[in-house]
């Protein structure tokens, strides 16, 4: 009795700590060295001077990044939607080689994004590009069409990449939740009277909802953040011209080694990105 | 005949899921299609609500053929197994989407809704959704949707099979009232033989699709067509015995039991006893095989005892032996 009163008396106090303690103390000597501790030194590298969001509000090229980010964050995202959704239901419709269809819709998502953006680099090459190679062999005179490198064009070539690339991916969640939708109150709409259109408008899409949202959610927390497109593409110009928040971010800390002031940009982008989600989650639970 | 099927065949793949069949319902009548699961009941009611197409054969309702016609034009409602309600929409939504859809006035929708919703007892319901009601409020709802219109016909497949047994007893009463009230022809779905039995005017019992019988219940039970129909129909089943080259078949009220050794009467042993309250069900065993019969409430036996039997002579069915065909 006495012993076992001893024995079971702690002699040091790390053995109090959980037995599954030392079994994930790698994991976490990991996550504090590379994900945590930089966490805490970017924000007092960003709070450390108030001054960098003050200087945010007159930098005009955080201004133009913005705008260039939510256009090209809208317009990707409505494209990708729209496509994504009428591929979905044109696949859905069909009565035999759904399969073969749904993975060969899938295939841009399965490039590495690094290889996308380098193809459509070769593809949009003025001169030698193949997209302007068969213009030619149209005889569309291309002399103008200088794609990425074009100062209007730049932004929409871009997005172009981002709408072949990412469409795959809302088409697989929108299959998804098409499938998953009970075919009973399909088909009772159809007894009831409903024709195609309002079928889609009255029982498909209300079904689809939960979906489209997710979604949308996904797709858009990603757009917000695009980099790797634009910086194979066109590195954020010509000028300015495809220029986006995360692209600044990162010219500002590792081109002009101001990690301050790209840590405050990186905090206002992070609370963007939290400030629409949530309400993106509202509309959903408001259904 | 407001509703007539001609030689209706229909294949999913090599397997023939309904074959040839002709069926016709008169006005106001309720038709059951029954059989186990598989002989094709619920792809013939598919296949009139016009969500299946038939490989062959034709389809009239109310003097127009609607073979080829869409869904949503054969003026037909459908009670699902499943209800099928729209979860997304109010009740009032969902009993009022067939008026909605064919672009009735909103304030003639809400009259109609309130009146079939108080007739289906539904009125406080109303503004509910479909997930917040209990299963036999959601086949009420069911019922109202399919009711509103007035359509040409009604098709219901399985519609009670989803309630407790109590419920699904007072529904049949209600669909049964309703059916009578509204003399609308229906083809309802079941593999429970008492539903047939009580609902139908005629029932088609079904077997590997092909309808087996057409007939009125009393007909199918006091004289089934082949063995396949006289033991799907009644429970406990019809005792079929083989018999120098043909087949006896006597249902359970049908054997007499005694005690006591009788004269003509053959000797067996009880093997077991059911008592269901208001009659007991014995089963007997002559040592090769077994015969189920229907005795009175009060028979009291313990398995084993010995028992006498006989068959009532005018409540024999014979069947061929070889074809399972009635004589």
């Amino acid at each position: 009795m006495n012993t076992r009163v001893t024995s079971e008396k702690p002699r040091h106090s790390w053995r109090r700590l959980p037995q599954g303690f030392w079994w994930t103390l790698p994991s976490i000597v990991v996550l504090i060295a590379l994900s945590i501790y930089p966490m805490i030194y970017s924000v007092r590298l960003a709070f450390g001077d108030l001054g960098n969001f003050t200087r945010l509000i007159s930098d005009r090229t955080f201004g133009i990044a913005t705008v260039q980010t939510i256009v090209l964050t809208a317009v990707a995202l409505a494209a990708e939607f729209v496509l994504g959704l009428a591929l979905a239901l044109l696949v859905d419709s069909l009565s035999r080689a759904k399969s073969i269809f749904r993975a060969g819709l899938l295939v841009p998502m399965l490039l590495p994004p690094v290889v996308a953006a380098v193809a459509w680099r070769l593809i949009y090459n003025p001169q030698f590009g193949v997209l302007n190679g068969t213009l030619r062999q149209l005889g569309v005179n291309t002399s103008a069409l200088t794609w990425t490198n074009g100062h209007n064009s730049a932004l929409l070539s871009v997005i172009v990449v981002d709408i072949w690339e990412w469409t795959p991916f809302l088409f697989l969640l929108l299959s998804a939740g098409l499938q998953a939708i009970p075919p009973d109150p399909i088909e009772a709409a159809r007894i009831d009277g409903a024709g195609p259109w309002r079928l889609f408008r009255d029982v498909t899409l209300p079904l689809l909802k939960p979906t489209i949202l997710l979604a949308l959610l996904l797709r858009a927390m990603d757009l917000v953040r695009i980099f790797d497109q634009i910086f194979i593409l066109t590195q954020g110009g010509p000028g300015t011209a495809t220029e986006t928040v995360s692209l600044y971010i990162y010219r500002t800390a590792f081109r002009f080694s101001n990690f301050g002031y790209a840590a405050a940009m990186s905090f206002v982008l992070l609370a963007a990105t939290m400030l629409f989600s949530r309400g993106l989650m509202r509309v959903m639970r408001a259904r | 005949m407001p509703l007539e099927l001609t030689s209706i065949t229909k294949r999913f793949g090599s397997r023939e899921a309904v074959s040839g069949v002709s069926l016709t319902a008169g006005d106001g009548e309720f038709i059951v299609l029954l059989g186990p699961s598989g002989c094709g009941k619920s792809t013939l009611l598919r296949m009139i609500a016009g969500l299946e197409a038939p490989d062959s054969g034709s389809i009239r309702l109310a003097g127009r053929d609607i073979t080829q016609v869409e869904a949503r034009d054969r003026d037909i409602a459908m009670v699902f197994q499943s209800y099928a309600l729209y979860p997304h929409m109010t009740i009032a939504q969902n009993i009022g989407y067939p008026l909605r859809v064919r672009k009735q006035p909103a304030a003639q929708i809400a009259e109609e809704v309130r009146k079939v919703a108080a007739r289906l007892g539904l009125s406080a319901l109303l503004d509910n959704r479909p997930r917040q009601l209990s299963g036999g409020e959601r086949q009420r709802v069911a019922l109202a949707r399919a009711i509103i219109r007035r359509p040409k016909a009604f098709l219901m497949d399985e519609p009670l099979s989803n309630l407790d047994a109590r419920l699904r007893v007072e529904m049949r009463a209600e669909l049964k009232h309703l059916q009578h009230e509204l003399r609308t022809v229906t083809v309802y779905v079941t593999h429970d033989q008492a539903e047939a039995m009580t609902l139908a005017h005629r029932i088609a019992v079904m077997r590997d699709g092909k309808i087996q019988q057409y007939d009125t219940p009393s007909c199918v039970y006091h004289q089934p067509a082949n063995t396949f129909v006289a033991q799907f129909v009644g429970s406990p089943s019809m005792n079929l015995v083989e018999k120098s080259g043909e087949i006896l078949g006597i249902r359970p009220e049908d054997v007499e039991l005694s005690l006591v050794d009788q004269p003509g009467w053959s000797p067996a042993r009880v093997y077991v006893t059911e008592e269901m309250g208001n009659e007991t069900i014995v089963v007997l065993s002559d040592g090769s095989a077994q015969l189920t019969a229907r005795a009175p409430a009060g028979f009291r036996a313990e398995s084993d005892t010995p028992v006498w039997f006989r068959f009532r002579p005018e409540k024999l069915h014979r069947f061929d032996a070889a074809s399972k065909i009635r004589k």
